[in-house]
């Protein structure tokens, strides 16, 4: 997997590196506009986990989603499409990358406040974020 | 071997994701009618941020569409062109559609984006969102 220098340079403070998936349900309901109430990514206790990239388990570019670390950093001003932060299954790479990797510090998390599609509209769904465990 | 390397962490770089929501609002909608012509243009941005593509939550097949920094509006598109080479979409390889060189957008400039739908029909809920890399600090990083 190809990495940018800054990921390169975050890896190389850490002695170990782990493959880590970290997989949060949404729990939508399948109503239209609904707002599921904030999710949250696991909590990494024993080490800080870069993420590289997401992916959804559901094809619905209506769904909204915004973004946020327990540090307080938002990815977005307001929800944005889904499609421009995860992947889907039918596409040829499933995981779409982030813009830039993010570290995420340990036992901080993302907070993901979704939103369900105005005209058709997704039951359950879950988004997984691949990354690297640094230890 | 373990690094040693005593050097701290690098500033923290956030992925940035900026909604557009582009054409006639209907309710919370927005919606590009067919025949019209559209434009609009951003907040300030009040941090630095490195913008490398963009993606489009609709079908940007026959939608024409020019985008550039506000203080120079000719800069990326001297003409309107297909908003299928700006914007990818959820059915493509790249569902975010990098541009041919990142851009890093400065504090205070604003982006400015002008469509026409020339698709033969409306197209509904019609959002853009441009995808970047923000700087903490200010401080900048070479792209990957």
């Amino acid at each position: 997997m190809h990495l940018s220098d800054y990921a390169k340079a975050i890896i190389q403070q850490y002695r170990q590196k782990v493959p880590i998936l970290l997989k949060v349900s949404i729990g939508f309901t399948g109503t239209l506009n609904e707002t599921p109430g904030l999710v949250y990514t696991p909590e990494i206790g024993d080490g800080d986990v870069l993420l590289l990239d997401a992916n959804v388990d559901f094809s619905n570019s209506g769904v909204l989603v915004q973004i946020s670390d327990s540090n307080g950093y938002f990815w977005s001003k307001d929800r944005v499409p889904i499609t421009a932060v995860a992947g889907i299954q039918t596409q040829v790479t499933p995981c779409l990358p982030l813009p830039i990797e993010y570290l995420l510090l340990r036992k901080h998390t993302l907070q993901l406040d979704f939103k369900n599609g105005p005209s058709s509209a997704t039951t359950g769904g879950n988004i997984t974020f691949r990354g690297i465990k640094l230890l | 071997m373990p690094s040693l390397n005593p050097s701290p962490l690098p500033q923290p770089i956030i992925p940035w994701y900026f909604r557009l929501k582009v054409g006639t609002r209907i309710g919370t909608l927005s919606s590009l009618l067919n025949g019209y012509n559209y434009r609009h243009v951003s907040s300030p941005l009040d941090y630095e941020v490195e913008v490398i593509g963009i993606n489009a939550n609709f079908d940007p097949g026959g939608v024409f569409g020019k985008i550039a920094v506000v203080q120079n509006p000719e800069r990326w598109t001297p003409f309107q062109i297909p908003l299928l080479v700006l914007a990818g979409q959820d059915t493509q390889r790249e569902t975010v559609l990098s541009l041919p060189e990142p851009y890093l957008l400065r504090r205070g400039e604003k982006i400015y984006i002008d469509l026409i739908n020339n698709s033969g029909a409306n197209i509904s809920n019609t959002i853009l969102t441009i995808i970047g890399r923000k700087y903490t600090n200010g401080n900048a990083c070479p792209a990957a």
